[in-house]
């Protein structure tokens, strides 16, 4: 587990804090997936990925990147922007939509608009 | 005359007109449900030509009293639907989404009515949907019963919360990056069609017509329906002073990250929508 957060941080930066629930989202990511989430990462650090910035007001100082993994994970990366990565989470539908509504963001999943 | 069998009528239009009944004797089934004073023509329709044709509807329908079967649904996956729904027993339970009318699919979605709360899972190929009565009026579980197999009428009035404006624009933000990035699922692009169907068309749009679209759709189109949806919602001052201040955020991100190339597009369309 270390490793991977490890690896995370390596590219990222110390500054990145992940979510409690972390370990366990990311332990049980198949072999593709895992490899997806972290190509996906690196992707957003070299700016490959189109991210966006919150509409609402107390969070436009951020700029965030949003991830579908498979059928049941689901991932948020958040930046200062010009500035250093400053979250990762990785879960489950219910902790990404909260972060989503809590950013100002519409909930993802298709039925539950 | 059956009412239940005439709200239903009602509720699929484009099914039963012009094939079955014409505009006039449509609207006069509309007048009839809604107590409205109907002219003698009007009355003479309804108790002649229209309660025949409701007569012989009737009795298609005792036929099949099992089973509630909404619009165009491919025949061959009928009985399918049909099993699904007889292997939850004592539910109130509906089959609906593409594999219904679509000729791929990824998972057969089953709705089931139940007294409290929400919750979504998946059991093999099934995507299982736990709502209750009240949700079921929710506009997007109407669009998914428009075309659907079920145990139950569930027809019901429509009901839509008006979303905020964050809540849009982030809508449009994704819709943008997911035909950028040619997202084979296109969620964000299918909810900003949605909202602008129900909002600015007023029309509950069917899970097939809104599939059909979702895909063909292209950037400069979701721009003019984000701003459709917008000029329809929120009064032009609101808009302004939200937007601009919106602008200054984007502004600063344009200069500050790198491949921004959708930023600066937003850009282009905050200023048109507030200054054109």
């Amino acid at each position: 587990m270390a490793d991977i957060k490890k690896l995370i941080t390596a590219v990222l930066g110390e500054d990145v804090v992940f979510n409690k629930d972390f370990d366990k989202h990311v332990l049980s990511l198949k072999g593709g997936m895992f490899e997806d989430f972290i190509s996906w990462i690196k992707n957003c650090k070299t700016g490959n990925i189109l991210g966006s910035v919150p509409p609402k007001r107390e969070f436009k100082d951020l700029y965030v990147f949003f991830r579908k993994i498979g059928n049941s994970k689901r991932a948020v990366l958040i930046k200062r922007q010009n500035s250093d990565f400053v979250e990762l989470i990785l879960s489950e539908h219910l902790a990404y939509d909260k972060k989503r509504k809590e950013l100002g963001f519409k909930k993802s999943s298709y039925y539950k608009s | 005359m059956n009412k239940i069998l005439l709200k239903r009528i009602i509720c699929e239009k484009d099914l039963f007109v012009p094939s079955i009944f014409t505009v006039k004797q449509f609207e006069a089934i509309k007048k009839y449900l809604s107590k409205i004073n109907m002219s003698n023509s009007e009355k003479k329709s309804l108790y002649t030509s229209i309660a025949k044709k409701v007569k012989a509807l009737e009795f298609l329908y005792d036929e099949k009293k099992d089973f509630f079967i909404r619009g165009n649904v491919i025949s061959s996956r009928i009985d399918e639907a049909k099993r699904i729904i007889s292997s939850f027993k004592n539910e109130k339970v509906f089959v609906g989404g593409s594999f219904l009318f679509s000729d791929t699919y990824n998972d057969i979605d089953v709705f089931i009515i139940r007294n409290k709360g929400y919750k979504e899972e998946f059991k093999d190929n099934l995507h299982i949907i736990y709502l209750t009565e009240k949700k079921l009026s929710d506009a997007i579980f109407q669009s998914v019963a428009k075309v659907s197999v079920s145990n139950f009428n569930n027809s019901r009035s429509v009901t839509l919360k008006k979303p905020f404006l964050y809540e849009l624009m982030s809508l449009y933000h994704e819709s943008y990056i997911q035909i950028k990035e040619h997202d084979k699922k296109r969620e964000a692009v299918r909810d900003l069609v949605f909202f602008h169907e129900y909002f600015v068309n007023k029309n509950v749009i069917s899970p097939e017509q809104l599939k059909k679209i979702v895909f063909e759709l292209e950037i400069f189109e979701i721009d003019k329906y984000f701003i459709d949806v917008c000029n329809c919602l929120f009064s032009k001052k609101y808009l302004y002073v939200e937007v601009l201040n919106y602008l200054k955020s984007l502004s600063n991100a344009i200069n500050s990250e790198s491949n921004v190339s959708h930023l600066v597009h937003y850009k282009t369309v905050y200023e048109g929508l507030i200054h054109g």
